[in-house]
């Protein structure tokens, strides 16, 4: 038991500096405008799949936003955001970032 | 024999034909012609479409029926946002039926045909929640790709028997869309400047499309991003000037035909999927040119 104590805090010694560095990952939420049809809507997934470090993007075409989440917050970056959704043929909105998530 | 002035008079009938299924590539919402909706830039769309024209009851005692089956493969590519380019080329098989001296003849031909390149630039874009307006002018030219000097064993096929026409063509237009979660309307303006190949130039035509969508399903929406199901009813005129051999108009071409267009349309995010039958409501054409019964057109969307 003695060992086990000593190995967990070792683990943590050596790997929580390593973990400070990262703010987890975080779900950002941007209204978008002129946004009504399904087929157009991909235009704007594929837009976001391609930002470094978007693990999921969902559009909700009932409130005109989208969720898109970030692997970690670092990566999240509202001017880039902006321009992909201008670059899919759509007019960015407010950009909300409510959470982080685990 | 079969003379050659016969297929003169074929070539009256076919060349509206031919116009009609080498217009604009359509893309986007309206069934039958194009939309101002965005491509995304540097991604892309293909549409493969299937259009079936019938045109039969032939008062004269040729009794000729046409049949003419396009395919167009179109291709579209964002630049940018807002400039959207477009290259279709168009599978043909046209057949001509007609009685000659107590014997049914048949003539015709069948593969690739001209290519259309065509250039949209979103001009005007308002964007609030849950709709969209646009205008997009477009400029196109029609390249002479087709085989345009085939023969049969009557001789070489008319003009507008040919797969392809032979000329440069110009299409110049503009598209206006207006698009909320549940309705659209599209309408279109374009001018077509035909050129003389061949010895041989067909009119220039006309066309004002319009074009209205009502989502069916699903009828409340809910979060995240449904299937659509739309009804489509569109309105296609076309007026076409009178085609010219040589230096001789032919009084015999040209016209105005008014289509009718109820369809269906199956909206997904990666792909949509329509059906629409074209309906002549009215044609006035000069001289002794067969109308048209129907055209039905199958479609099919994908974003790549």
């Amino acid at each position: 038991m003695k060992r086990f104590f000593i190995f967990m805090v070792l683990m943590l010694f050596f790997f929580a500096p390593l973990t400070a560095f990262a703010d987890g990952p975080v779900k950002v939420t941007a209204k978008v405008d002129g946004l009504s049809c399904p087929f157009c809507a991909y235009g704007i997934e594929k837009k976001i799949k391609k930002i470094k470090g978007v693990e999921e993007i969902r559009v909700d075409i009932k409130n005109g936003s989208i969720t898109v989440k970030y692997r970690d917050e670092k990566f999240f970056d509202r001017i880039r955001l902006n321009k992909a959704i201008r670059d899919a043929g759509f007019t960015p909105g407010r950009i909300m970032v409510p959470k982080k998530t685990k | 024999m079969f003379s050659y002035l016969r297929f003169i008079h074929a070539a009256r009938i076919l060349f509206s034909v031919l116009l009609f299924f080498s217009a604009v590539p359509a893309l986007g919402a309206p069934i039958t012609f194009n939309t101002a909706l965005p491509v995304a830039k540097h991604e892309g769309i293909v549409r493969i479409q299937s259009k079936y024209m019938r045109s039969t009851g032939d008062p004269t005692v040729r009794g000729r029926e046409l049949s003419v089956l396009a395919v167009p493969l179109v291709l579209v590519y964002g630049v940018t946002a807002r400039l959207t380019l477009f290259g279709s080329i168009t599978y043909l098989d046209k057949e001509l039926r007609f009685n000659s001296a107590g014997a049914s003849l048949r003539r015709g031909d069948a593969g690739l045909g001209d290519s259309t390149f065509m250039t949209r630039y979103t001009l005007y874009q308002r964007d609030s929640p849950g709709q969209t307006i646009r205008v997009a002018p477009f400029v196109a030219v029609k390249a002479p790709t087709g085989e345009s000097k085939e023969a049969d064993r009557f001789g070489r096929l008319a003009q507008p028997l040919q797969l392809g026409s032979g000329s440069w063509d110009y299409i110049v237009g503009s598209i206006f869309t207006w698009q909320t979660l549940k309705w659209q309307v599209d309408a279109s303006a374009s001018y077509r400047f035909n050129t003389a190949a061949n010895g041989f130039r067909s009119g220039d035509e006309v066309s004002l499309d319009l074009s209205y969508q009502y989502r069916l399903l699903p009828r409340r929406l809910n979060s995240g991003l449904p299937v659509f199901v739309y009804a489509v009813l569109e309105s296609n005129l076309i007026y076409n000037d009178k085609n010219r051999a040589g230096s001789v108009e032919d009084i015999n071409s040209g016209g105005a035909t008014w289509f009718l267009s109820p369809g269906l349309q199956y909206v997904t995010r990666r792909m949509v999927l329509d059906a629409a039958v074209q309906v002549p409501v009215v044609q006035d054409l000069n001289g002794s040119a067969l109308e048209k019964d129907y055209v039905g057109i199958l479609s099919f969307r994908f974003n790549f």
